[in-house]
């Protein structure tokens, strides 16, 4: 009989702890550590709608942590060093200081930092881009939904893709539309993780047009993201600069 | 009895007693798990209005019985006419003790007439849940505007403009 009472014991221990956890509440994020080089992650994304932050003062300091009184750790320009605006993708919505938490346009990829909201001024999306480097995928969404899905020519084993959460920092119009760019290419705020510089750059991870259309779909970069020109002409049309973009790797 | 015989009977009423308890404390947690739901509503009105009106706003957000940190609603096009720039307002609402909002959200001026969508997302701390959506159409372009509830606004962020192209070769990990 004893014995019976221990098995009823342990049942109920069972059912209780199992139902418990099937019926937990979603676990709720705090804000994440404020220290430069934070790791990211893709599904930070998924989001209905992302703050950008437009530098409005020449150079824009950057703190690792919101305390007044603290030396900044570095400043940025603005305009950046190619000529156009210093945007920011916001890490966290803005609250009630005067600080905002920043992803930064630097190496290493996913660092971040926070900044005076005096010196940059928000604006808001809910367009977003995916990227999938193993299904070589490309999805533009609105909100959670799917608006645009296109083959994607992703980097090569040799100098891949980095994967994490990155944005738009740039748009640049080549002068040749039929050149290897295509009519239009984004930068983005990652580098490659193989390559220091490139053609003169700082490898910096770009989505752009092609002239190869054949080599979309494929690992054939040096670590860009490579669309048809259609496709990139129809998110021209959308993107604003700081649009979040998500690498899955 | 013998002492043995009483030493049994204990210990079953121990054991008794323990089941009950621990079914106790599993009804507890179970209704304590069922309270922590996120739950989401969002009323809208008008369905319908000119250019330079406004939408009147409410609903709840909370998770259990726990308010959301902020509540946030999204007028977006869903049809962009050729030439123009899409509509894309957000507007963050205060989430009072009880879980409520209410507040209100401009129609452009220019706003071309057509179908859009007024949307909700509830944010706890970095994390969103609760998503709605109600449909609202714009009649008209420049209407006057008519007056709306008191907001209980607390920040209005404009949505953020396609970017412009700069001429410029890239120099990027092509």
């Amino acid at each position: 009989v004893a014995g019976l009472f221990r098995c009823a014991v342990v049942a109920v221990v069972l059912v209780v702890t199992t139902a418990c956890s099937a019926s937990a509440p979603n676990p709720v994020a705090g804000p994440g550590p404020a220290t430069v080089a934070t790791p990211t992650s893709p599904e930070s994304v998924a989001r209905a709608d992302s703050v950008i932050a437009t530098a409005t003062a020449p150079r824009v300091a950057i703190y690792r942590t919101p305390a007044e009184g603290s030396e900044p750790d570095r400043s940025l320009s603005n305009p950046t060093v190619s000529g156009g605006p210093l945007v920011f993708l916001a890490a966290e919505p803005p609250g009630t200081s005067a600080w905002l938490h920043v992803y930064l346009p630097t190496r290493p990829n996913g660092s971040s930092g926070w900044v005076h909201l005096a010196d940059v001024s928000l604006s808001r999306t809910d367009l977003s881009l995916h990227i999938n480097l193993t299904s070589h995928r490309l999805e533009f969404r609105r909100g959670a939904n799917v608006a645009l899905a296109a083959p994607v020519g992703v980097g090569t084993t040799d100098t891949p893709t980095p994967g994490g959460l990155y944005y738009i920092t740039e748009l640049l119009q080549p002068p040749d539309p039929n050149g290897a760019y295509g009519p239009f290419a984004y930068g983005l705020s990652g580098f490659s993780d193989r390559l220091q510089t490139f053609n003169g750059g700082d490898a910096v991870i770009g989505i752009h047009g092609t002239n190869q259309p054949e080599a979309v779909g494929h690992d054939v970069s040096h670590g860009c993201l490579r669309v048809t020109n259609d496709v990139i002409r129809q998110l021209v049309d959308l993107l604003p600069l700081g649009t979040p973009v998500s690498i899955e790797a | 009895m013998t002492i043995r015989t009483r030493l049994g009977v204990r210990r079953r009423l121990v054991f008794v007693a323990a089941t009950i308890g621990l079914a106790l404390v599993g009804r507890a947690a179970l209704a304590g798990a069922q309270q922590a739901e996120p739950t989401s509503t969002l009323s809208s009105s008008p369905a319908s209005g000119a250019g330079g009106s406004s939408i009147a706003l409410h609903g709840t957000c909370r998770i259990g019985s726990q308010p959301a940190t902020a509540a946030v609603v999204h007028l977006t096009s869903q049809q962009i006419p050729a030439g123009s720039e899409p509509v894309n307002i957000f507007v963050d609402l205060t989430v009072a003790s009880d879980g409520t909002f209410q507040g209100a959200i401009g129609v452009p001026v220019d706003a071309p007439a057509g179908t859009y969508a007024v949307s909700l997302a509830c944010f706890s701390g970095d994390q969103e849940f609760g998503d709605k959506a109600n449909p609202f159409t714009v009649t008209s372009s420049a209407a006057p505007t008519t007056s709306a509830p008191s907001p209980t606004t607390t920040t209005t962020v404009p949505g953020a403009r396609r970017a412009t192209p700069r001429t410029g070769t890239p120099r990027f990990a092509g």
